[in-house]
């Protein structure tokens, strides 16, 4: 087990990997001691904009509110202590603290104080308490909206939950029959409550709020002593919950699949609570003796914005925005190829929900140009899950009108697969050739008004497609054919000092041996292959020079660079037909450009001549 | 004995002068639980008295006792009303029999109502004290208590009248919430002092004095000597031997809350609303100067009015209140502010507004024209709450007032009726339709309803009883004195007087009520907006404008004009937005306020400012 031994200790962690299923970023943690000598640190409120972290201390004497200055020195560097400052005193047993800092105030559960345990107002400038309500059964964690003038809390010796008029301090027991409750989280419309349950079962159950009954088969079991939640995304698809010894851990509870996930293991003894600074930012632990920040920046999964363009992973696109796939064992596999046609581009619709967003906007720049927001439409499926109907529907995806903001449809995140394609962001049909980013911008709408919403810094790191962009198609000539006449041949041919083959040419004597001048060419260096075969009689054919790929000149002039060959003569040694007959000779090209789901850029010519001087006639 | 078969029947006998006769007592056994919410003195009492029943007691938490009284409740304008506390009452815990809502115009019937159903049944029960605010919570208008003891000089259900020496409530609602609340063990003079029926417009029980009692069906009523309010002052020694000789006449120490009286040590009497309704507070303290118990002492005659027991609390001496209102008004948003002069602190406990116990009185400490009070927490409190009481003036738009002792009537020049209303609550017993074309003032005389029309400049006289018109007489404005508006009326026995506006020549009249002609005529000296007379002595409401209070003033009927005007004194100010019409209802004056609507109590004999 880990034991911290002196605030010296600012230490990376390696997380119990027992659970298997998390990323690799996840594991990379640290925990750094903030605040240390505590009589019993519980509850936490984090004051993001003062840059307080409020706590209280459950023992005698304590039995306080006390907050902690936080600065980025005394945050991460672990010679400089964080200074703490008392707020209030003579609180009998503080559990949780809440602010409401519109008004300077702090609520306060306290155990047995009054009667059963009291909710307290706090006047954070003085300390002067003022009692809500009391004989709350013990209460625990603490829940407050302001807006609501409530608060809710769960009394850990009666089982019961609860809300409380902040004004008149009327209590409404919503539910009752809790194990040992502890830890409370309430989704934002409050339609249901997550309490920690410490008794036998040790579990997170679910409560329907407006039923007043436990939701069945939702309940998270497995827990050791599991005390206080956090929500671990603007979203509530997660939470956090500290558990006590001898687990003294963090886990991480998946409410969509029931997942559970350990974030943080070998905790100081007996962690609490937990606070969140944002998403994806640190959470505070209050532990029996201490305060410290689990930084989850690295330890938090990010997540991609973009995730793929066709069937190409977005992070298979590189930053010159060539794709590459090959040698992965894929199914699908490019190498170096740009892109072209219409390109489907696929996004995290369902994690832009989890960060609060209900509209995105995808906007371009063009070789280092300014970024203009894409406007178009496309149709994509529905299923429509009346049972009467039950497939899926063509629906029109566009903008909300009069602007370049996408709705993320309701069926995200839970409901992906109820879109054909799924996750589908944006039907681009590229242009001219040149370099295209892309970028996304998150929104939360509220009536007419689009407020931004910001990725996690992680996130933000993946904000960035680009795609090389190539639509030229590859040029494919057979310049001439020539034969090896055997005689004089004007010094004026074309072929000299061999003679040309004309189309539609018979050709009936001298050598059975023919070359090809052929142009196989892109201007632009994406090149695929270029291939020369000859077709005659019933079927049969046969390669004039095989196929010549990329794969065989890579990066041959230059990184991503094959362009072909121009006015080459093909085959070197030559080329003689097995039989008489008419023969066409088709010369192919093709470019690596893909539109993620096939190559779109080819091109072939042909020219047909007979040739009657093989001395053998054809099957 | 079982504490679920409490009914103590007791015959006390007392030594001292005051109780010469055995008394009979009714002591039962109810634990004392505070509200645990602002609201809940409702939810509190009803737990109390589900946990005293003589046999199949509850324990039920108070908010499953609000979700039974929200249930039950059939208007919506209380936290708790008498229908919500039967119905929880009924469902939470079944009686033997059953909970009924007593409820009665009579406060002496229904305190008799509550002796005998004690008695007889022994369970506590759950009484109204009054639909005043009394804690920080403004909307909250009804104070609920639980009585587990009642005290009377015959057994009440052998008499029907019987003299209410004591009661013994449990109080759920303490200064502050949290704190212990309050047992207080009273006499039937202050108890029915305080007890107040409901004066909630539009209730079912405005009006009325309300219970909840298992059950109620006998007729009777209970009588106690009138509380004496005015006189002059006994003195603190006196205030503390008495104290002490209650606690031994009273038999405090063998009633559990008051035990620990028996080592207490009694610490200095404070005096309390000095001018009117005065009490001395006599702490006791088992420990240092933290009372925890208080006789209350009339301040007059000395009599018992109650005693209590009640959070440890240290009161805030004379010198610390001045000192702090000092403090608080010595700084402002401009900065330090000049030292405030002459600053005089008295001890004082709100009618109006019931922000805190008797035993907990606030400090009122004036500095000139302003004023703070200083609660026993040490809290300063900008705006002093108004220690008169007042009743509502249902009417779309009041605007006079006139009455006696038993009636009170208003003017509702919109509705273009008079109403009469119960002196005590304010509930309308009677309307009568008006034809007026501006009526501005009323007088009444017991039985007929004087209306001044100025529009008509008639004085109408109708009748009480049928409503119809009995006389009309012309309003007369006095020579040379001028005439804006006639503010009010009185009958003194024998003549109208009219209260004439008119600036500085603004005048009161007596009017012969046969002709209206004025009699005689004297400067109001002032902006008069009510008047009121017994015959020997005038009274008049002076309208200061709206900075400043109005003021009550007092002057004897003489021959003399002049010797009028010499002799008038000035009694009470009185904070009223719109004053309009003044009565005088035996020891009270009545004054309306046009703007909040509400009919406001003042002594009307009052010593001298």
């Amino acid at each position: 087990m880990f034991t911290m031994s002196s605030r010296s200790a600012c230490i990376a962690l390696s997380m119990l990997a027992g659970m298997g299923s998390l990323l690799a970023a996840e594991r990379a943690m640290a925990y750094t001691e903030i605040a240390a000598g505590l009589s019993a640190p519980v509850g936490l409120a984090l004051d993001d904009a003062n840059n307080h972290l409020y706590f209280v201390e459950y023992n005698s004497p304590a039995n306080s509110i006390k907050r902690i200055e936080l600065t980025p020195e005394c945050e991460n560097d672990p010679a400089i202590a964080c200074v703490s400052q008392s707020v209030a005193v003579m609180l009998g047993h503080p559990e949780d603290i809440a602010l409401d800092l519109a008004h300077g105030h702090a609520y306060v559960t306290t155990r047995d104080d009054v009667g059963t345990g009291g909710l307290w107002r706090v006047d954070i400038a003085t300390g002067v308490k003022q009692l809500v309500t009391f004989n709350l059964g013990a209460p625990q964690q603490l829940v407050l909206d302001i807006a609501a003038n409530a608060a809710w809390t769960v009394g850990y010796d009666d089982g019961r939950l609860r809300r409380i008029d902040l004004t008149t301090g009327v209590k409404t027991p919503l539910f009752t029959g809790l194990d040992h409750p502890v830890g409370l989280a309430l989704t934002s419309d409050r339609q249901y409550a997550y309490v920690t349950e410490q008794g036998a079962s040790n579990r997170i159950a679910k409560i329907d709020l407006a039923l007043g009954s436990r939701v069945a088969g939702e309940e998270v079991t497995g827990f050791t002593a599991p005390f206080f939640l956090a929500w671990a995304d603007a979203s509530e698809t997660a939470l956090y919950v500290a558990e006590r010894d001898p687990a003294n851990r963090v886990r991480r509870v998946d409410l969509t699949t029931g997942d559970v996930n350990d974030v943080e293991s070998g905790l100081p003894f007996r962690p609490s609570a937990l606070s969140l600074r944002s998403v994806a930012g640190p959470i505070f632990v209050s532990s029996n003796t201490q305060i410290g920040k689990l930084q989850l920046g690295i330890a938090v999964p990010t997540e991609p914005v973009f995730t793929q363009v066709g069937h190409v992973p977005s992070t298979e696109i590189d930053s010159q925005g060539y794709a590459d796939t090959s040698g992965t064992g894929y199914f699908y596999q490019v190498k170096h190829s740009p892109f072209g046609g219409t390109i489907n581009i696929f996004g995290n619709l369902s994690h832009f929900k989890t960060l609060g967003a209900t509209h995105y906007e995808v906007s371009v720049s063009k070789d280092g140009g300014p970024y203009s927001p894409l406007s178009l439409g496309w149709t994509a499926y529905r299923w429509n899950p009346d049972p009467a109907v039950a497939k899926y529907e063509p629906v029109a995806v566009a903008p909300d009108t009069g602007t370049t903001k996408y709705r993320i449809p309701d069926e995200y995140p839970l409901q992906a697969a109820r879109w054909v394609p799924p996750f589908l962001m944006m039907r681009w049909p590229s242009g001219a050739n040149g370099s295209y980013e892309f970028k996304v911008d998150l929104f939360q709408q509220t009536g007419a008004t689009y407020t931004a919403v910001a990725f996690p810094p992680a996130d933000a790191l993946s904000n960035s497609l680009v795609l090389r962009v190539d639509n030229t198609p590859p040029e494919a000539t057979i310049v001439r054919i020539c034969q090896d006449t055997g005689g004089p041949v004007p010094a004026s041919d074309p072929c000299w000092p061999q003679k040309e083959v004309r189309a539609c040419d018979i050709v009936s004597a001298g050598a059975n041996d023919f070359t090809f001048v052929i142009r196989a060419y892109d201007p632009n260096g994406h090149l695929r292959y270029y291939r020369l075969r000859a077709l005659w009689g019933k079927n049969a054919s046969a390669d004039v020079i095989p196929i010549e790929h990329y794969n065989a000149h890579v990066d041959e002039e230059g990184p991503y660079l094959w362009s072909g060959v121009v006015n080459a003569t093909v085959p070197a040694g030559g080329w003689s037909a097995s039989c008489n007959c008419a023969h066409t000779f088709r010369l192919s090209t093709g470019k690596r450009t893909i539109n993620g789901y096939d190559y779109v850029l080819w091109n072939g010519y042909h020219q047909s001549v007979t040739i009657n001087n093989t001395g053998t006639t054809c099957p | 004995m079982n504490r679920r078969v409490a009914a103590l029947l007791i015959a006390l006998c007392t030594a001292g002068p005051v109780h010469a006769q055995p008394l009979h007592s009714v002591i039962l056994s109810v634990p004392l639980y505070g509200e645990e919410a602002l609201p809940w003195c409702g939810p509190a009492t009803a737990q109390m008295v589900m946990e005293g029943y003589p046999s199949g007691a509850c324990s039920v938490l108070q908010e499953d006792i609000w979700t039974a009284v929200t249930a039950s409740s059939a208007e919506a304008f209380w936290d708790t009303d008498p229908a919500g506390m039967r119905g929880a009452l009924l469902s939470l815990c079944p009686p033997s029999g059953t909970w009924s809502i007593y409820h009665r115009t009579d406060p002496d019937e229904l305190m008799h109502r509550v002796a005998y159903w004690m008695t007889r049944n022994a369970y506590p029960v759950a009484l109204l004290q009054d639909t005043a605010p009394h804690n920080s919570l403004a909307a909250h208008g009804e104070h609920w208590v639980a009585v587990r003891g009642i005290v009377t000089d015959v057994d009440p259900t052998t008499s029907t009248t019987v003299t209410l020496e004591n009661i013994w409530v449990h109080d759920p609602s303490p200064l502050v919430l949290g704190d212990p609340p309050i047992s207080r063990f009273i006499s039937g003079t202050q108890w029915l002092s305080e007890l107040a029926p409901v004066t909630k417009a539009g209730s079912a029980w405005h009006g009325e004095y309300v219970a909840v009692i298992e059950p109620p069906q006998v007729e009777g009523r209970v009588v106690a000597p009138r509380k004496v309010l005015v006189g002059a002052l006994i003195g603190p020694d006196e205030a503390a031997r008495l104290a002490a000789r209650y606690i031994k006449e009273k038999r405090l120490l063998e009633l559990e809350p008051y035990k620990d009286l028996a080592g207490a040590t009694a610490l200095t009497p404070m005096v309390v609303n000095a001018r009117h309704g005065g009490y001395y507070l006599v702490p006791y303290a088992v420990e240092g100067d933290l009372a925890r118990f208080a006789v209350i002492v009339n301040a007059y005659d000395g009599a018992f009015e109650e005693a209590g027991a009640f959070a440890p609390v240290r009161y805030v001496t004379r010198e610390r209140a001045v000192a702090l209102a000092r403090e608080r008004l010595s700084v402002s948003s401009l900065g330090p502010q000049p030292e405030p002069p002459d600053l005089r602190a008295e001890l004082f406990h709100p009618q109006g507004e019931r922000v805190a116990s008797r035993y907990h009185p606030l400090w009122r400490v004036k500095a000139g024209p302003v004023a703070v009070a200083v609660d026993q927490r040490g809290q300063v409190l900008t705006r002093v709450p108004r220690t008169e009481p007042s009743i509502p003036a249902v009417a779309a738009r009041p605007s006079a007032l006139a009455g006696d002792a038993g009636t009170l009537v208003i003017l509702d020049p919109q509705e273009r009726t008079v109403k009469l209303l119960d002196p005590a609550s304010g509930a309308v017993r009677r309307a009568l339709p008006v034809d007026v074309e501006k009526a501005e003032a009323l007088a009444f005389d017991g039985t007929s309803v004087w209306i001044a029309d100025t529009g008509r400049m008639r004085i109408v006289r109708t009748s009480v009883e049928t409503g119809r018109t009995l006389s009309t007489i012309p309003i007369k404005v006095p020579p040379e004195k001028g005439f804006r508006a006639l503010t009010d009326m009185t009958w003194d026995g024998r003549y109208l007087w009219t209260a004439i506006s008119a600036g500085f020549s603004s005048s009161l009249n007596q009017v012969d009520p046969a002709s209206g002609e004025i009699v005689r005529s004297i400067f109001a000296d002032c902006d008069p907006r009510g008047i009121a007379s017994d015959g020997s002595t005038l009274w008049t409401v002076c309208y200061n404008g709206p900075h400043r209070p109005s003021k009550i003033d007092r002057r004897p009927v003489l021959a003399q004009e002049h010797e009028m005007l010499r002799q008038r004194e000035f009694i009470q100010d009185a904070a009223l937005d719109d004053p309009r019409g003044l009565v005088l209802d035996g020891e009270h004056l009545r004054v309306l306020d046009r703007k909040d609507k509400r009919i406001y109590r003042y002594p009307a004999n009052l010593a001298p400012q």
